[in-house]
């Protein structure tokens, strides 16, 4: 191994590998299939390290692999390699319909009635139910917390598209677990 | 002016989250300041958002198999051995390009003709010597007369004094012998007219046969009752004594190449 070559890989151990675990478990909540995951993950490893070059010291080092994974994540999709498994959830209704999503109505403590009530997989799931665009949107920004204008690059579409795949789809969801809410109370 | 819900759509989710500013934020503010479904909407999308951070936090901890790292470092090991493979390439491409240069320059240097055309000398001598002599510039200055064929040339020709044989100089002249440009010194012998010709670059001579007169080496190109020829290289030119008379020629030569040759 070279002098340059040594010294790019002590940096590149700094610098991105403290989030090599995170980022297989972005991967993992991205395909939802662990050999894919691995599979996204060494690709994007790969690639982070051949284009080490392009990263700006100091900024966000997560986002930037995010941003690398998700197009590594869509590359895959595009090719018709591999598809992601789809979860039903019934209580989800068309995509042309979202913007009609009713305000919650009880106004006094809409939200946090529902979301004590919900565990884990039924966030999951409706996460899940939600067509690939949202979810992937919703995943970058709410799950993994990068910011609005990492996931339009990630995704290489506007800002203002990024903005509105979040808000249908965190509605999508809302609107997801409280059918369910019901229909356990009902049964 | 009152903004419709379709409006601000897109800024309801960033606006939960805290990340508006500036125009974008005054906007959104202004409009759920006034309307109760899209405040409603942005405390649900706080809400959700909540919950899906949470549900990160609070997932298992997957890891990938060791296996995957292991491969992740072999690639990295072969990325970084390729800017070596590459620097190799490059110096390899280089140096069979100086290779091609090299012998390229080799190549051009042998293939230019350098034989003296000591059959073409003699064919425009035996022309010129038939009809009346018309130099381009008569004079009977050795001195001037190599001046005057340097300028044309573009050659250090030397002036040539054949005083010592009795010759004596009347003019020069610049010919073509099939594309390749010669001075000519014409000079009144005893016997008639003798020429030195001069032909910058052409000093291969070794097709004509070796002679040796007084200590001096000459290439001869000589046939009975025929004009004959006596050839050397100097300087980087061909020297040839042309005169219809072989014993004259010889003469000539030896005073025309000592004459060349003196400092």
């Amino acid at each position: 191994m070279s002098l340059f070559s040594s010294s790019k890989r002590r940096q590149f151990e700094k610098v991105a590998m403290p989030f090599y675990k995170s980022l297989f478990q972005a991967a993992y909540r991205l395909t939802r299939q662990r050999e894919w995951a691995e599979d996204l993950l060494q690709e994007t490893m790969v690639r982070a390290y051949e284009r080490f070059e392009l990263f700006k010291p100091g900024t966000n080092c997560k986002g930037w692999l995010l941003t690398i994974l998700t197009r590594c994540y869509l590359n895959d999709l595009d090719k018709g390699r591999r598809r992601p498994l789809t979860t039903s959830f019934d209580a989800v209704g068309p995509e042309s319909r979202l913007w009609d999503f009713a305000a919650p109505e009880d106004s006094t403590n809409p939200v946090s009635i529902v979301m004590n009530q919900v565990i884990d997989h039924q966030i999951e799931a409706a996460l899940d139910s939600l067509t690939e665009d949202f979810r992937v949107a919703v995943l970058l920004v709410d799950v993994e917390e990068i910011s609005y204008q990492e996931a339009a690059d990630a995704l290489e579409i506007p800002i203002g598209t990024v903005r509105s795949r979040v808000f249908r789809g965190r509605m999508q969801i809302r609107q997801a677990l409280v059918r369910e809410l019901q229909d356990t109370e009902l049964s | 002016m009152t903004m419709k819900c379709s409006d601000v759509q897109e800024l309801l989710a960033p606006y939960a989250d805290g990340v508006l500013v500036d125009d974008e934020q005054r906007r959104a503010e202004e409009h759920i300041s006034r309307c109760e479904g899209c405040r409603l909407r942005v405390e649900a999308q706080q809400g959700i958002a909540t919950a899906l951070r949470s549900l990160k936090r609070s997932q298992r901890s997957e890891a990938p198999s060791e296996q995957v790292l292991r491969e992740i470092r072999a690639q990295w090991n072969r990325l970084d051995a390729r800017p070596r493979r590459q620097f190799r390439l490059q110096f390899a491409s280089v140096a069979a390009l100086l290779l091609v240069c090299v012998f390229g320059v080799v190549w051009a240097r042998l293939a230019v003709d350098r034989s003296f055309p000591a059959s073409l000398i003699l064919d425009n001598y035996k022309q010129v010597s038939t009809q009346p002599l018309q130099p381009d510039y008569p004079t009977t200055d050795p001195a001037n007369g190599a001046k005057w064929l340097r300028s044309r040339l573009h050659a250090p020709v030397p002036p040539v004094n054949l005083s010592l044989v009795n010759a004596h100089l009347v003019g020069v002249s610049v010919v073509m012998l099939h594309g390749t440009q010669a001075g000519q010194m014409f000079f009144h012998t005893p016997a008639g007219m003798a020429a030195v010709y001069v032909v910058p670059g052409k000093t291969a001579l070794r097709s004509l046969s070796a002679a040796q007169m007084d200590g001096n080496h000459f290439y001869a190109l000589t046939n009975v009752g025929q004009p004959g020829l006596y050839a050397w290289s100097y300087n980087g030119m061909g020297f040839g004594v042309a005169d219809n008379v072989a014993s004259e020629a010889e003469a000539c030569a030896v005073a025309a190449q000592r004459s060349t040759s003196m400092p």
